[in-house]
């Protein structure tokens, strides 16, 4: 497996300075410098429209940014296209679980490990000791769908393609992880697996999480940058976070919507 | 009967070959029943219905049964129509195919059956009898470069044309149609200094039409039916009148009952063709009364094909009577008596054959006339007798020229 | 194992069938389905249905022809063993060229294209003499010599597409579970997904291309070895109708399928003539293919399995005496 060199460098894992992005004359996202270190668990919280999945678009390029700049461990990517970020280390989940239905878990996962990196043996079965397949079946046992291996993923429950987002996200040593609402219409008995599950995350492994769920965003994060509107709000632990009146305003007391 | 034709052929659906009565015999019969000359190839089994029936139906004392199989106008599809006819049916006698390359794939096709004889429906290439030739393979008829005989010298000597433009579909039929033309134009003193061969179901003219030279006396157009109507309705369109002359499919019905403007472009138009309407001569007036009197919902008159389809089928009829029905010997003496076989045309010449086993036939020259009630027809305005099928020439020099193309022959 | 109950009896088969039901139902049955097979392989697997499969085996069977023996005088004979790649090659290079031009359409663009593409190679064919001896083609096409006899005989042709057959369909069910064809897969669910896992898309749809170009190539040689001729008129709008009918009527589950289509077809083609009025033949075709698309949505193969797995269950159900 190919490894990509550990960024020998003191920078934050992920950096922005004024980054936005206009639709028209619109902006979804404005003006938001924020900055992450490497293993930090950051949420970011905000009502619905205050473009936390427009950010997140912006991060892994693909939404151009129309302003500001980005640094992965120091290096500015801002022009940078998907897949280098990718290379660079960069992983997302989406919002709407977006996976391959026609695809068994393991065939999934396996692809996800592997790419299509290896010359023309690519057009050659896998072999059931390739060293990728085994390495899927593990990222299986991490995310926590072992017994779901050989089933599609079309057949999987609404909790469990959630959790085979995060697998394929921890795929090939990711550094950054951004997660779009990993909760999003789980069941309340399917909540606390999940937090679980990001708890459980590789402490190297830097997560930035938009989560709508309170309980799971405070309980699985150390810090909290609240977005409004498209702009940054408020920024800080999750005390600090919860003890800003305009914060407590706009996202708690008022348009909170579950 | 039709249930039990139908039980069998179920069982031949369902198992194996169907059983043969040892006291029929069986001529497969090749047509094309579906598309575009779906009615063209009915009229072709008509023909040959008609010529059974003339034989009353049974030769020597046996019935004969017609096994009509369908071919789409390619060749792979002939090839497959008639390996089901031999293989399957046991057939040894075919009259078939309707079109040019068919024609010439059952001619390649028979050298693998050397037991089966095949007679040739109406396809007209040249190359089917000319280059190359089949022992087993016969065609009571022309090619389409003898169908055009009488008509390159009529346009010159008659006509007085001395330069002509050709625009022709791009294939091996019209090829040989443009053969015949030139072969007696350019004799004659003719040129022909530009061709437009165009593809077949082309809708679109207009280049062809621009590009025409203004200095020729006529257009000899070699187009089929629907390809005909666009191209001379854009020619006339486009303010131009130069008179026509006609390929045997170019003038047909269609052609000459579309009420389009370049009517009166076509008004004395010569065309040839072996197969004339309203022509009068006993035996054609026989013909047709008996055609229509057997196919009432049939055509108005027997087309080129019922009319070659017949003379494949009584070719057929008249050998098997002459053997007493026996081609046991894998139709050796029936085709030793198809060879020197003679008999009257329904246009009222002899029918005979070459010895690349082609006939040797009468051909007319036609022109478009009015008709009293002001519809278009034609009518037949000059006989050519015996048109063999290097056109005259000596076999030698005819060959030596090689075979038609887009630029051959030339004379510019 | 349970492919052993279709492959025995299709070895056995020669021996008991004439020549006629051997060559012309069965023979051609396999190297249509082998045709076919190369468009069931992308709708299944790509989610692409290419009406331009007709024009890939011909693309194969005019190389063929014109590297190889023909009697119209056209071309550049090659020895056996370059030819036979050079056609395969040709043919995966063709689909390679499709497969970028219709590589960001699904659907009905996918269609359109693949369809443009089929009929604008119908008309070249027709219209260039250099290369394709446009209306009339090439005839004499015979397959290479096998002892004093020739591997065109009913017989060994047979055998030969047999193999052909079963290799395309290994060959299929190989490439579906390597790295390259679960992309391919991956492609026709979630294209944007693919490309977030770092994995570019067009490749994986030129390559799905190329492979079909591979299938329907070898069918089209076999095709040009088995009717001894190529011409316009095999890859006109006939046969690209008739594979699409082949592969809707086999299904598209397995690759198998596209086998079942095919006899059916064939059968149907040949013998409907005979049990109806021959002016109406087409109509007993078209009505029973439409009947087996309303009865059997996902092909006759489905339809089969499904019954098979109804009586096994009823044969469950009841107690054994």
């Amino acid at each position: 497996m190919p490894v990509s060199p550990v960024p020998k460098t003191t920078a934050n894992a992920l950096e922005t300075q004024g980054i936005g992005k206009r639709f028209g004359g619109f902006w979804a996202v404005k003006d938001v410098t924020f900055s992450v270190r490497p293993g930090e668990r950051r949420a970011i919280l905000g009502p619905n429209g205050a473009g936390k999945t427009s950010l997140f678009n912006i991060l892994t390029g693909d939404y151009a940014a129309s302003s500001g700049s980005i640094r992965l461990f120091g290096e500015d990517v801002t022009k940078s296209s998907v897949p280098k970020r990718i290379k660079n280390g960069l992983r997302r989940t989406y919002q709407h679980a977006y996976l391959f239905d026609g695809l068994s878990v393991h065939d999934t996962l396996f692809l996800a490990v592997a790419g299509l990196r290896g010359g023309w043996r690519q057009i050659l079965p896998v072999r059931k000791s390739d060293p990728r397949r085994i390495e899927a079946e593990r990222l299986a046992e991490v995310c926590g769908i072992p017994e779901f291996l050989d089933r599609m993923v079309s057949d999987l429950s609404h909790g469990q393609r959630r959790q085979l987002e995060i697998g394929i996200a921890l795929a090939e040593d990711p550094k950054v992880l951004l997660l779009d609402e990993p909760a999003a219409g789980l069941s309340p008995a399917e909540r606390p697996q999940l937090s679980n599950l990001l708890l459980s995350l590789p402490t190297d492994v830097t997560v930035i999480l938009i989560e709508h769920d309170m309980d799971i965003a405070f309980r699985t994060s150390e810090s909290v940058t609240v977005l409004f509107n498209g702009q940054l709000m408020a920024e800080g632990t999750p005390d600090e976070v919860m003890a800003n009146k305009d914060v407590h305003e706009i996202y708690v007391g008022g348009t909170h919507s579950e | 009967m039709k249930n039990l034709k139908i039980a069998v052929s179920a069982l031949a659906l369902s198992a194996a070959a169907v059983p043969a009565s040892a006291d029929d015999i069986k001529i497969g019969v090749i047509s094309i029943l579906e598309g575009a000359f779906a009615a063209l190839g009915q009229d072709g089994i008509r023909g040959v219905e008609m010529a059974i029936a003339d034989a009353g139906g049974s030769v020597a004392g046996k019935d004969v049964e017609l096994i009509v199989v369908s071919s789409d106008a390619s060749p792979d599809s002939a090839v497959a129509a008639a390996r089901r006819l031999i293989e399957q049916d046991g057939v040894q006698v075919i009259v078939g195919p309707l079109s040019g390359s068919e024609g010439l794939a059952l001619r390649d096709l028979s050298r693998s059956y050397p037991e089966v004889t095949i007679i040739n429906g109406s396809s007209g290439a040249q190359d089917t009898t000319l280059r190359d030739p089949s022992e087993n393979f016969y065609r009571f008829g022309g090619d389409g470069a003898q169908w055009m005989a009488g008509v390159g010298t009529y346009a010159h000597d008659t006509l007085g044309y001395e330069k002509v433009a050709i625009v022709a579909e791009d294939y091996s039929f019209p090829y040989t149609q443009v053969l015949g033309f030139m072969s007696e134009f350019c004799a004659a003193g003719g040129t022909v200094p530009e061709k437009f061969w165009t593809p077949i179901g082309n809708a679109d003219y207009s280049s062809v039409v621009y590009s025409i030279p203004q200095d020729v006396d006529a257009i000899f157009v070699a187009l089929g039916g629907s390809d005909a109507v666009s191209f001379l309705t854009q020619y006339q369109q486009a303010g131009f009148n130069t008179p026509i002359i006609g390929g045997s499919i170019t003038i047909d019905q269609t052609v000459l009952s579309s009420d389009a403007s370049f009517r009166d472009m076509l008004l004395g138009a010569p065309a040839g063709t072996p197969t004339v309407s309203d022509f009068d001569s006993p035996e054609w007036t026989a013909f047709s009364a008996a055609y229509a009197e057997a196919y009432p919902d049939g055509l108005g008159a027997p087309s080129i094909f019922a009319h070659h389809y017949y003379m494949g089928g009584h070719a057929a009829m008249l050998a098997l009577e002459e053997v007493g029905g026996d081609l046991s010997d894998g139709g050796a003496a029936f085709r030793a008596v198809l060879d020197d076989l003679e008999f009257v045309q329904p246009t009222g010449g002899i029918m005979r054959l070459d010895e690349n086993r082609n006939g040797i036939v009468d051909n007319f020259v036609i022109e478009v006339f009015e008709r009293e009630d002001g519809s278009l027809g034609t009518r037949a305005i000059e006989v050519v007798k015996d048109v063999n099928q290097t056109l005259g020439q000596d076999l030698e020099t005819f060959l030596a020229a090689g075979p038609v193309s887009r630029d051959n022959p030339s004379c510019p | 194992m349970r492919y052993l109950i279709v492959l025995i009896p299709a070895l056995l088969l020669p021996f008991v069938l004439t020549d006629f039901w051997l060559a012309q139902v069965l023979t051609r049955s396999l190297i249509l389905g082998i045709i076919a097979l190369s468009l069931s392989f992308l709708a299944t697997y790509l989610g692409v249905v290419s009406f331009a499969q007709a024009s890939l085996a011909g693309v194969a069977g005019y190389a063929i022809a014109y590297f190889g023996p023909n009697t119209v005088g056209i071309g550049v004979p090659l020895p056996f063993i370059v030819k036979l790649p050079l056609a395969l090659l040709l043919a995966m290079i063709a689909g390679a060229l499709i497969g970028f031009v219709a590589r960001r359409s699904r659907g009905i663009y996918a269609i359109m294209i693949t369809l443009a593409i089929g009929v604008a190679f119908f008309y070249f064919t027709r219209q260039n003499y250099v290369l394709f001896n446009g209306f009339t083609g090439f005839s004499g096409v015979l397959p290479p010599a096998l002892g004093d006899r020739s591997w065109g005989d009913p017989r060994p042709l047979y055998y030969l597409s047999l193999g052909v057959a079963i290799i395309c369909v290994a060959m299929v069910q190989g490439f579906v579970r390597s790295p390259l064809g679960l992309a391919v897969q991956a492609v026709r669910d979630a294209p944007g997904r693919l490309l977030a896992l770092g994995i570019p898309t067009t490749f994986p749809i030129i390559a799905a291309f190329a492979f079909s170009g591979l299938i329907a190539g070898s069918g089209g040689i076999l095709n040009a070895w088995f009717q001894e001729r190529v011409s316009s008129f095999s890859v006109g709008f006939g046969p690209i109708i008739d594979i699409l009918i082949i592969s809707v009527i086999g299904g598209l589950r397995h690759p198998t399928g596209a086998f079942v289509g095919a006899i059916v077809y064939v059968i149907l083609d040949i013998f409907a003539i005979d049990l109806i009025d021959r002016d109406r033949f087409n109509l007993l075709i078209g009505i029973v293919l439409l009947a087996i698309v309303v009865a059997a949505p996902n092909g006759l193969q489905q339809l089969a399995i499904d019954w098979v797995g109804a009586l096994r269950k009823r044969a469950a159900k009841t107690p054994a005496n």
